[in-house]
């Protein structure tokens, strides 16, 4: 009997993870792009139903239809004016786009209605219903009716009505359709302002059924309903519904079977298996499947800046001689974070500036590297010179073995794995015994060399220096040689690349590999210049800021991801000291990240030094 | 086309609508208002209160100057400057907010009084978003101006201890209002690690409280077989760890003991599996947010069985968020505004007035730090070292939070009150 309560239970939250998953689904169907602002834009109809709610008493019926349209119109001009332009640009830009408006929507709302959970007022009836053991409400049948109304209503609106017609050839075929006489780009409004509107209608029911909203509610439930979107088959309208109760399910009865610790991996487990054995998800179909990468073309329209030999070494000479100069240890504590993750950016330019596959979860690399070193140099009192090749062989273990499978998929998919697996390394780490869970990694002892023990930010300054050069060596040599040819074949045309004789997964895999080795590197430097580590060093918004550097720098261009990375990292120190209305500049960091990397798309997609 | 043009039209409408609802919330009584301008790095000193101030209350010698001259106001002479961290912006933000508040009420006092010997304090405030890379970096610049004597912050013990390394080794001390790690003054996490002498903190160690808490549950209202859910960070963990280990040597049982990831919103699977193997009392050490959904959850699925908490859920919001399902809970806390504490009544009044929200836990132990660290400039010679150690022989100094002692740990030890929620508020509860 309690299983079928657990079941009930899974179903209860697996409705409101499929409401979420309808919008997203039916974007991608039509549009062909993973809309990661979906969450935001959902966050943001919550926001809306309880301004038009808590300061204007309106009822629910009549803030219903205000929602719908302001979430609709939001998404209208996300499509129109971050979307549309990139039309011809192959999907990653599309999804970096998404990417850089859900962080806008996210911090700016953050700035609106500050950060803490609100209460959301009742404003539906409610009474509960004896269920088994347990008691669902009567919010969970007005959300599952919801859910099942919109699902059935756009079906019968794509089944029947001369527009839902051109939606599904616009689907079916985008350039097909144009031809026929359908305005693929009016199809692509519409859809994007249906689905958005879709969103608004979870996000206020969503902010009923919780009783409270906060703008973090949407990158949490955005990510579950993308979850459960892909599940069910992205682009099916049905299977979005029931991706969504599967997901739930299956979070309900692992918790009860295992523990509520495990809850988010059971999840990104149930994507990654779905991903693996059924990449269409349960109902969709199979031809997701593209030879072309979702970097290509893109991204190599510009000749690359390069940076004349004696600048080069004067810079080097410049920086090598700096702390002699500089005593400040802040500066240098910053720049040799900056370095640190210039490197991590070199790392991650191989496999997505190279072999055009865009990974969403680097911070796993980095965390394995910086946990192992961190865990052998405290638990095996082994030095830092033998902790480091150790950890950076552990994570190419734990990475490809991870990453392998993640690679047979392409374009879209990439991405999507990928961020699963830095969710699910993430949660690893937070959960296992071995890593200490969120107690951390601390007492990380200091650097050996040469029977001197490194301490402080300027002895970390020179060997964060040191090693960034190396990596910068490592990654020009790997670019010029042939290795490099054949990643960037890949990147250009995987069927072509095969077809030459070049193995698309052995060199993904070799990338991810080296991109590893480096990341690890990273990871070591990080956890004896902090000292102590622990699991939130290492998210995906980690992961998506060394992107976002790599974005910035220009992608397939390591001098770039060099200068991409020390950009964001001082940067926002400098602006420490800078205020506007009150508040200082540094505050609006991550928001200013968003909209750089959202221009950066937009007018400048080979970035500050062009790729190559 | 004509579609298409409207379209735009409407969509420069959604700009105004996000506009309108962002004015819309400024001017109501529940949203707190954007404060009075901070103490900003560049800006003067805090001794020149902005107009926002309340200036009635306290009737300081001289009207607040205008913004550029701090000659005016009482405290005069080369400021002494103490920083100040914590996350003010991002998913944690409101709790740097309170201790941005909190110390800014105590400064701005303190300087309108006349300051140390005459020379006003002034709060440089930095924001760590709660990322520990972050803290580190805060913790390098302050420990490399010269003219920083002394650090309040941070908030969570994985930031403070990203930081506290560099202020032991520059010999800066560091007052953390809310850590509670077990050994946040000890380097390497662990019972011997070497003591960080520089490090203090203002919170009660979860050694203490988790005993405590056990104990009352045990032996007072004489629960036997507990089911213990915790949140999913290193405040989470210590504070269950410490629990369960003297619940346990007291004789009782934990039935069942499961973290729950930041920002839970499901409690369901978990409670139905309580219901299931029917503890006497359920304990939590979760932040209110998380715990006000769980106890609406609790109450959905029908359950009656009595939840003690840890003394982390202090904060009238929990009460707003719960909507009456939180009735019956029991809390430890060490403050709490009433006729028994004047001085936390006094701070609520005044965090009210000037803020327009109610003081919780965390502004209180800001509170108390700031005053906590000018008690101690008071005694000291105004040099790094001889304030951490005034700091380190404060011995009896009444706070809104207790009376402060600090071991040789540098720890505190203050005593936790028994409150219940009943009514939708909070009262002291009773021994029955």
């Amino acid at each position: 009997m309690l299983w079928i309560d657990q079941v009930i239970n899974g179903l209860a939250i697996g409705n409101i993870y499929a409401l979420i998953a309808l919008g997203f689904t039916l974007i991608f169907g039509v549009a062909n792009l993973i809309n990661f602002a979906h969450g935001s834009v959902f966050m943001i109809g919550a926001y809306v139903g309880w301004v038009l709610a808590v300061f204007l008493g309106w009822p629910f019926l009549a803030l219903l239809p205000v929602v719908m349209l302001a979430t609709g119109l939001l998404g209208i001009v996300i499509e129109r004016y971050a979307l549309r332009p990139l039309a011809s640009a192959p999907p990653i830009a599309g999804l970096l786009s998404t990417i850089a408006i859900a962080i806008i929507l996210d911090r700016s709302a953050e700035l609106i209605f500050q950060p803490e959970t609100q209460l959301f007022p009742s404003l539906l009836p409610y009474f509960t219903i004896p269920l088994g053991g347990i008691t669902i409400t009567s919010l969970d049948v007005i959300v599952a009716a919801v859910g099942i109304a919109c699902a059935t209503t756009l079906y019968l609106f794509l089944r029947f009505h001369r527009f839902g017609w051109a939606i599904r050839a616009t689907a079916q075929d985008r350039v097909a359709a144009a031809q026929m006489g359908v305005d693929v780009n009016l199809v692509n409004t519409v859809t994007f302002g249906i689905g958005s509107a879709l969103g608004g209608v979870a996000g206020i029911l969503i902010g009923q059924y919780f009783a409270s909203i906060s703008p973090a509610m949407g990158f949490q439930f955005g990510l579950k309903g993308f979850a459960a979107a892909i599940v069910g088959g992205l682009g099916h309208l049905p299977g979005a519904i029931v991706g969504g109760l599967i997901l739930g399910v299956v979070e309900a009865v692992g918790s009860h079977t295992f523990s509520t610790d495990y809850r988010n991996l059971f999840s990104f487990l149930l994507l990654i298996i779905v991903l693996l054995v059924r990449p269409g998800g349960l109902f969709g179909r199979a031809t997701v499947f593209q030879g072309s990468t979702a970097t290509a073309a893109f991204f190599s329209t510009s000749a690359p800046v390069r940076l004349p030999r004696w600048l080069v070494a004067a810079v080097l000479a410049g920086a090598v001689l700096l702390p002699l100069a500089v005593s400040n240890t802040y500066i240098l504590r910053v720049l040799a974070t900056g370095f640190i993750f210039a490197i991590l950016a070199v790392s991650l330019n191989l496999v997505a500036g190279f072999a055009g596959q865009i990974s969403l979860g680097h911070a796993a690399f980095y965390g394995i590297g910086a946990y192992a070193v961190a865990l052998l140099m405290v638990n095996q009192d082994l030095p830092f010179w033998v902790a480091l090749p150790a950890a950076a062989v552990i994570t190419v273990a734990i990475g490809i073995a991870l990453a392998a499978p993640a690679l047979s998929l392409s374009g879209h998919y990439v991405a999507i794995a990928t961020l699963s697996l830095g969710e699910i390394v993430n949660l690893l780490i937070l959960n296992l015994e071995l890593t200490r869970g969120p107690l951390g990694v601390r007492g990380i002892p200091g650097v050996e060399v040469f029977g001197y023990t490194l301490q402080g930010p300027r002895d970390y300054y020179w060997l964060s220096l040191a090693a960034l050069t190396l990596t910068t060596v490592v990654a020009v040599a790997l670019a010029r040689s042939h290795l490099g040819r054949s990643f960037r074949a890949i990147r250009e045309d995987e069927v072509a690349a095969a077809a030459y004789g070049v193995r698309p997964a052995h060199y993904k895999n070799l990338a991810f590999g080296i991109a590893a080795v480096l990341a690890a590197v990273a990871g070591g430097l990080f956890a004896t210049l902090t000292t102590s580590i622990f699991p939130s060093s290492f998210v995906t918004a980690e992961s998506i800021l060394v992107l976002t550097m790599v974005v910035l720098g220009g992608m397939g261009n390591i001098a770039g991801s060099i200068i991409g990375a020390l950009v964001l990292i001082i940067l926002p120190e400098a602006l420490r000291d800078v205020s506007l209305l009150g508040r200082s500049l540094a505050d609006f960091r991550l928001l200013f990240y968003g909209i750089l990397l959202l221009l950066l798309i937009r007018f400048r997609p080979q970035g500050l030094l062009g790729s190559s | 086309m004509a579609l298409l043009r409207s379209l735009r039209l409407l969509s420069v409408g959604t700009l105004l609508m996000f506009v309108l609802a962002a004015c819309a919330q400024a001017p109501t009584p529940t949203v707190k208002p954007v404060e009075p301008a901070k103490p900003a790095a560049t800006t003067a000193p805090a001794a020149a209160p902005t107009t926002a101030a309340p200036v009635a209350t306290t009737a300081p010698a001289a009207k607040p100057a205008a913004t550029t001259a701090p000659a005016a106001a009482p405290a005069a002479g080369k400021e002494i400057v103490i920083g100040l961290f914590g996350p003010m912006s991002g998913n944690s933000a409101q709790y740097g907010k309170n201790f941005s508040q909190a110390v800014s009420l105590a400064t701005d006092d303190l300087n309108k009084a006349g300051g140390i010997g005459g020379r006003p304090v002034k709060i440089v405030e930095a924001d760590d978003r709660n990322d520990n890379k972050e803290a580190a970096n805060i913790g390098e610049r302050f420990a490399s101006d010269a003219n920083m004597l002394a650090v309040i912050g941070g908030f969570s013990s994985a930031a403070s201890l990203s930081a506290a390394p560099i202020f032991q080794k520059a010999g800066i001390p560091q007052l953390c209002p809310t850590c509670s790690h077990p050994q946040f003054t000890r380097e390497g996490g662990k019972d011997d690690g070497k003591p960080m002498d520089f490090v203090f903190s203002l919170s009660n160690p979860q050694a203490l409280e988790g005993p405590f808490n056990a104990k009352f549950t045990f032996n007072t209202l004489g629960k036997k077989k507990v089911a213990v859910l915790w949140r999913k960070d290193d405040w989470g963990v210590a504070a269950k760890d410490q629990y369960e280990k003297a619940f346990k040597d007291l004789g009782g049982t934990v039935v069942l003991s499961e973290g729950l990831a930041d920002d839970t919103k499901d409690f369901k699977p978990v409670l139905t599996k309580i219901k299931d193997l029917k503890p006497d009392v359920i304990y939590i050490a979760l932040f209110y947010t998380d715990a006000a959904v769980m106890a609406q959850q609790a109450k959905q699925l029908g359950m009656d069985i009595p939840i003690v908490s840890s003394g982390s859920l202090y904060n009238i919001q929990f009460l707003t968020l719960a909507q009456g399902a939180a009735d019956g809970m029991l809390l430890p806390t060490t403050f709490f505004p009433s006729e028994g504490n004047k001085l936390a009544l006094e701070f609520a009044r005044k965090y009210k007035e000037r803020f327009n929200v109610e003081a919780d836990n965390f502004a209180a132990h800001a509170y108390d730090s700031a005053l906590v660290m000018f008690d101690a400039l008071k005694r000291s010679d105004l040099t790094r070292k001889s304030i951490r150690d005034a700091l380190a022989a404060t011995k009896g100094f009444v706070g809104t939070t207790g009376v402060i002692t600090f071991d040789a740990d540098r720890r505190v030890a203050k005593d936790f009150t028994w409150i219940q929620v009943k009514n939708n508020e909070f009262v002291y509860f009773k021994t029955p």
